[in-house]
């Protein structure tokens, strides 16, 4: 008897559970798999990235990791920001450096974006200055 | 809100639970109830458990307010409205949409590209009827649709996009967390919500985007990554965020922009370039003349 109402209180539970479980698990379409932002000096850009041969691996050897969004497709986009990274230069904790662009509002900042096609090559790059009349990172 | 889960949101997920766990008892309810007493002529609707339905009251006032405001924002352009997918299991091929009271059922056209336009009915007004497609809900998701014609192609016209923002927020169009609370808080913002200088009202282009460039005259702005991808570069969403997101299996394609910006007039052209566009060449400079202003 026991057994049938342990079972019995299982099936009401998982029931329960059902109807408030509204949604199927939902695999992301876009996930952003590395967060923190890298702020990098304009001046570096210049020749460090070549579209349809630069790889990941090249990217990070001559600008370091950064903000990653995956898509599903395949496509992955990176995006660094423009800043003084001197202090980096100096050694100092790399999150000095980040504050002023993490205290900036969305879009006020200068960024270097780049696409990265399923294939891991570079498909395309931007720069994209901070808008006239914003501060810049 | 209409588009992009809060903290306040996310942090009161377990509450919206319970109530969404009452609020669907008692609608199952009220369906079987209203089944019993309802006699549908001539046009056949099938039932649908649980179906992404809409207040055609709502819509009503949406159309009012497209009358009202079109000749300051879209003079040339018409309104139409869209579905579009909420999930990869959503079949978004021969849609059937109905407008649906108690007595009143009336079949709504919809094109191949998903969007429809919906006729006056006093009826269907004075029966509080619903707009009903035959697929269940959180299947999709809709949004209005205001073009003016003749634009170059992979663009959209911002006073086209401010009055959809300001028709799909009167008509509740935006399918996004349908409890008490969203219902609450959307309630408190709607008014003067699009007129925030980048409100988060998702837009959906039409492919996966690389980048939107803002154009006024000989004036051009990449808009920053922050407000592609439903801005998840600057905030990042879970998965568990991503289910009170209409955005879910389009992110992609999601982008803001800036509604309430008066400096971009409403004849601001926003130039789309995406993802599996072949590169071409460019300068650095996204303002330079010989770029063309987006990417390289």
């Amino acid at each position: 008897m026991t057994m049938v109402v342990r079972i019995g209180a299982a099936i009401v539970l998982g029931l329960c559970l059902a109807g408030c479980a509204t949604r199927s698990v939902i695999v992301p379409s876009a996930v952003v798999t590395s967060p923190r932002t890298k702020v990098i000096a304009p001046q570096r850009v210049k020749d460090a990235v070549v579209v349809g041969q630069s790889t990941k691996a090249d990217v990070i050897a001559a600008l370091g990791e950064t903000l990653v969004v995956s898509f599903e497709t395949g496509f992955e986009v990176w995006v660094y920001r423009f800043g003084d990274d001197s202090s980096r230069k100096r050694g100092l904790p790399s999150r000095a450096t980040r504050s002023a662009s993490e205290k900036a509002g969305p879009g006020d900042t200068a960024e270097f974006v780049i696409l990265f096609a399923p294939s891991g090559v570079v498909a395309k790059t931007r720069i994209r200055p901070a808008p006239e009349g914003r501060h810049d990172g | 809100m209409p588009v992009r889960p809060s903290r306040l949101i996310t942090g009161a997920i377990p509450i919206a639970i319970v109530l969404a766990c009452g609020t669907v008892h008692a609608a199952d309810r009220q369906e079987k109830t209203g089944a019993a007493a309802t006699t549908l002529p001539a046009v056949e609707v099938s039932a649908l458990r649980d179906p992404v339905e809409k207040s055609y009251r709502k819509i009503v006032r949406g159309m009012d307010l497209f009358e009202q405001r079109r000749s300051s924002f879209a003079p040339n352009a018409s309104l139409r409205f869209k579905l579009l997918p909420r999930s990869r299991d959503t079949n978004m091929d021969g849609i059937a949409l109905n407008i649906v009271g108690e007595r009143v059922a009336i079949p709504v056209p919809v094109t191949s590209d998903n969007t429809f336009a919906l006729q006056r009915s006093e009826r269907a007004l004075k029966e509080d009827a619903v707009v009903v497609p035959d697929r269940k809900a959180r299947s999709m998701t809709w949004r209005t649709e205001i073009r003016t014609p003749g634009l170059p192609p992979n663009t959209r016209r911002l006073g086209d996009l401010r009055l959809e923002c300001l028709v799909g927020m009167e008509a509740d169009l935006v399918s996004e967390v349908r409890d008490l609370l969203g219902r609450m808080i959307r309630a408190l913002t709607t008014t003067g919500y699009c007129n925030q200088r980048e409100p988060h009202y998702l837009f959906f282009a039409e492919r996966p985007l690389w980048s939107a460039t803002l154009v006024a005259g000989n004036r051009r702005e990449v808009l920053s990554i922050d407000s592609l991808y439903a801005g998840i570069t600057r905030d990042p969403m879970t998965p568990t965020d991503l289910q009170y997101c209409d955005c879910e299996v389009l992110l992609d394609r999601t982008y803001y922009a800036p509604l309430g910006d008066p400096s971009w007039p409403n004849d601001t052209l926003i130039v789309f370039e995406y993802m599996d566009d072949a590169a071409v060449p460019a300068a650095h400079d996204s303002r330079s003349p010989a770029s063309g202003g987006l990417s390289r």
